[in-house]
């Protein structure tokens, strides 16, 4: 197996004198981790969250290759300009450390730079110019930050249990079917109780987009509290604060699932589909989905779709129509009905999962 | 290329230690005696999206045309999947999907009647070249799951483990003979068990399309064509009944199936001088037991993919699009896997 070499420092540290206070450029979605600052639930945080790569932002275009992260282009005013990385530079290693696809390991360069930055916001690279040369360059990063932070709070009257979790998320509304559609979004556990202070530092704001910040507080699948509606945001390139008072949730709308909570509706759904339990994080990935901004509708829909329970019945097209349509409606489809089911069926050409949602809003 | 220095490092013990996911990493060094399923099944599963969380689809405005894709039964559900997500962000852009096997599905790209493929099996270079010149377009083939599958006997069978290679996948005998060893037939030939010389070697399997069948003949007999007979059963009740009852059967099942009652998991062992697998992901260290599944796509020769086209491949490539891989049973690939297709697009990552 390919080692991961430990570039000597004896090359770079020489030329580490020079300290480059450097602008902010954009942000991929590598970097889209949120980070909390409230010392409270700082280390409940760390273990799940990634790097903190959003707040060194290297401003480059980077291809990931076996010899080193080349960069084939560099963001103006960033970290990586004022640096004087160029495109065709390629960078071979951050503080030490080789970065790139090293044996069957991606060792993210972003992720590097996150972990070795100092105190004073500087890590030095090792880059192979485009004419050859090797070179010790010392990134730095500026104190500018365009974090959004605050504290959540919550009536005292809300019964919110120690288990639940918040998420706050940074969502792009610029356009109106875009409900869900989180930039970067940080989850911390509530603990002992509100106040909670949060922080996320955002990936920089494309053109004309518009983007508000909303927060929920979950416990085991079931919405206790949220934002009464996503608070608008200003783009901006210093911090913003930004408090968030969480109001009790909603009833969810009276439905054939609205007394039970989404991740046991879910596991009914799979035991009874798929005649199995659900397997390790089987829920949790649909759980997610909601919070993509799906509905338990979309959730129902995929697993009676699904290929595992379309083998159930055969993979047989006849067998299948009528057993979605038992499961449904409680009873077997009459001939007239079978014969519309397979005619739908054959109208989306057997995709399974357009064929469920038609059927699910017909029967709602 | 990764998964060849593997190789050659040592002989590599696979198909136990990961048991609930497709192991990327799970290859070993040494030769180590076989795990019982139970002890594999004990260990708990890391969650294969841990590693994309952040892996964000960022929306473009004012997105449209047409996203046309052929998708072979296996990736069937999740096109669907990616469908939906990316039609509640892009409602102007018109996705279809066309049901076509592993065969037909590029060929529909090549005539320019759909925009990709999705296929559950690899494609060769050849076959890449000779498609690019009949398209006039450059074609790329990228991985966008995987899906794990295992080898399972009979209970009683004294059988501990599979020598696999590339060319004669398990049915090499063990019995040294001296003469040029045949494919193996019945299950003294694998286990030296002479009480087994009159029990034929089975293969049970769900029924298999195109794509799977492929690759169930690469795990089973390499570059050579099998002796074996082959069972399809319909349902996942009547495979794992055959397996259970059926002495001399050699069953290739999902990997959520190694714990059914009357089989037991076998291990892939690779030997040490094993060559590389054609269809090693870029990228990708993962087993031969991971059976990666492929988008084919054609691109201009200059200049950029239409948008919409290229917005929903960063939505395969984003976490909500691994989500649905998910969501089907597939293993969704590694944030590393990603980087190196993105690559093979021609595309660079933001940092």
């Amino acid at each position: 197996m390919a080692v991961r070499r430990r570039w000597t420092r004896a090359l770079a540290g020489p030329m580490l004198a020079g300290v480059l206070v450097l602008g902010f450029p954009g942000l991929g979605p590598d970097r889209l981790a949120a980070q909390t600052v409230d010392a409270r639930v700082r280390d409940a945080a760390t273990a799940q969250a990634a790097p903190r790569t959003a707040a060194y932002p290297l401003g480059i275009m980077a291809r990931n290759t076996a010899t080193g992260v080349e960069i084939a282009g560099v963001n103006a005013g960033s970290a990586a300009q004022a640096a004087g990385l160029e495109q065709g530079d390629t960078i071979l290693a951050v503080g030490g450390y080789q970065v790139g696809l090293v044996g069957d390991h991606l060792y993210d360069v972003a992720d590097e730079v996150a972990r070795r930055v100092g105190p004073t916001g500087q890590v030095p690279l090792l880059v192979r110019k485009r004419s050859g040369a090797l070179a010790a360059v010392p990134l730095q990063f500026g104190s500018t930050s365009r974090a959004i932070s605050g504290v959540l709070t919550a009536d005292s009257a809300a019964q919110v249990p120690s288990t639940s979790v918040i998420t706050v998320r940074l969502l792009d509304v610029t356009e109106p079917q875009w409900r869900d559609v989180a930039l970067t979004q940080g989850q911390l556990p509530v603990g002992r109780g509100f106040p909670v202070s949060y922080r996320l530092d955002p990936p920089q704001a494309a053109p004309q987009h518009r983007y508000a910040i909303d927060a929920r507080v979950e416990d085991s699948g079931r919405l206790v509290l949220q934002t009464a509606a996503p608070v608008p945001i200003t783009t901006s390139d210093r911090e913003q604060r930004i408090d968030l008072p969480l109001v009790a949730a909603a009833a969810p709308a009276p439905s054939v699932v609205a007394s039970v909570a989404p991740n046991a509706q879910i596991q009914q759904w799979i035991t009874t589909y798929l005649g199995r339990p659900p397997k390790p994080y089987e829920t949790e990935v649909w759980l997610a989905d909601l919070q993509q901004g799906k509905s338990l509708g979309n959730v129902q829909a995929g697993i009676l779709s699904s290929s595992e329970y379309f083998e159930r019945c055969r993979s047989n097209r006849d067998t299948y129509v009528t057993e979605v349509f038992r499961q449904l409606y409680g009873t077997p489809p009459s001939p007239a009905q079978l014969a519309d089911l397979q005619a739908r069926y054959d109208r989306v050409q057997g995709v399974r999962l357009q064929f469920v949602e038609q059927l699910l809003q017909q029967s709602r | 290329m990764m998964l060849a220095r593997l190789m050659r490092a040592a002989a590599i013990v696979l198909g136990v230690s990961g048991a609930a996911h497709c192991g990327a990493v799970r290859a070993q060094a040494t030769v180590t005696p076989p795990v019982m399923p139970a002890t594999a099944a004990s260990a708990p599963a890391a969650n294969p999206l841990a590693d994309l969380v952040t892996m964000a689809y960022l929306p473009q405005t004012g997105l449209e045309g047409p996203v046309r894709i052929a998708s072979s039964a296996t990736l069937q559900q999740s096109a669907a999947l990616w469908i939906q997500g990316f039609s509640r962000l892009h409602p102007q852009v018109a996705c279809s999907i066309t049901p076509a096997n592993s065969e037909n599905g590029p060929k529909l790209v090549v005539e320019g009647k759909v925009d990709m493929a999705l296929v559950s099996k690899p494609v060769d270079d050849a076959e890449r070249t000779a498609w690019e010149r009949q398209a006039g377009r450059r074609i790329a083939v990228v991985a966008v799951a995987f899906d794990r599958l295992v080898w399972v006997v009979n209970a009683a069978n004294p059988v501990a483990e599979l020598p696999w290679s590339p060319e004669a996948g398990i049915l090499r005998p063990t019995a040294q003979s001296g003469a040029a060893p045949a494919a193996a037939t019945h299950w003294a030939d694998l286990n030296g068990n002479p009480e087994w010389k009159d029990v034929p070697i089975v293969v049970h399997t769900r029924r298999l399309g195109s794509g799977t069948r492929w690759h169930l003949d690469r795990l089973l007999s390499g570059t050579h064509s099998s002796p074996l007979k082959v069972v399809e059963h319909a349902t996942e009740t009547e495979l794992s009944e055959a397996l259970a009852s059926d002495r001399g059967s050699l069953g290739l099942v999902g990997d959520e199936h190694a714990r059914w009652q009357g089989v037991k998991l076998l291990p892939l062992l690779i030997p040490a001088d094993a060559s590389p697998l054609k269809d090693a992901v870029a990228g990708s260290a993962r087993t031969p037991d991971c059976r990666p599944l492929f988008l084919v796509v054609s691109l201009p020769k200059e200049g950029a993919l239409p948008s919409q086209l290229q917005a929903f491949m960063s939505y395969v490539f984003s976490y909500p699009g691994q989500l649905d891989v998910a969501k089907d049973g597939l293993t969704p690939l590694t944030r590393g896997e990603i980087h190196s297709q993105r690559e093979l697009l021609g595309w660079s990552t933001e940092k």
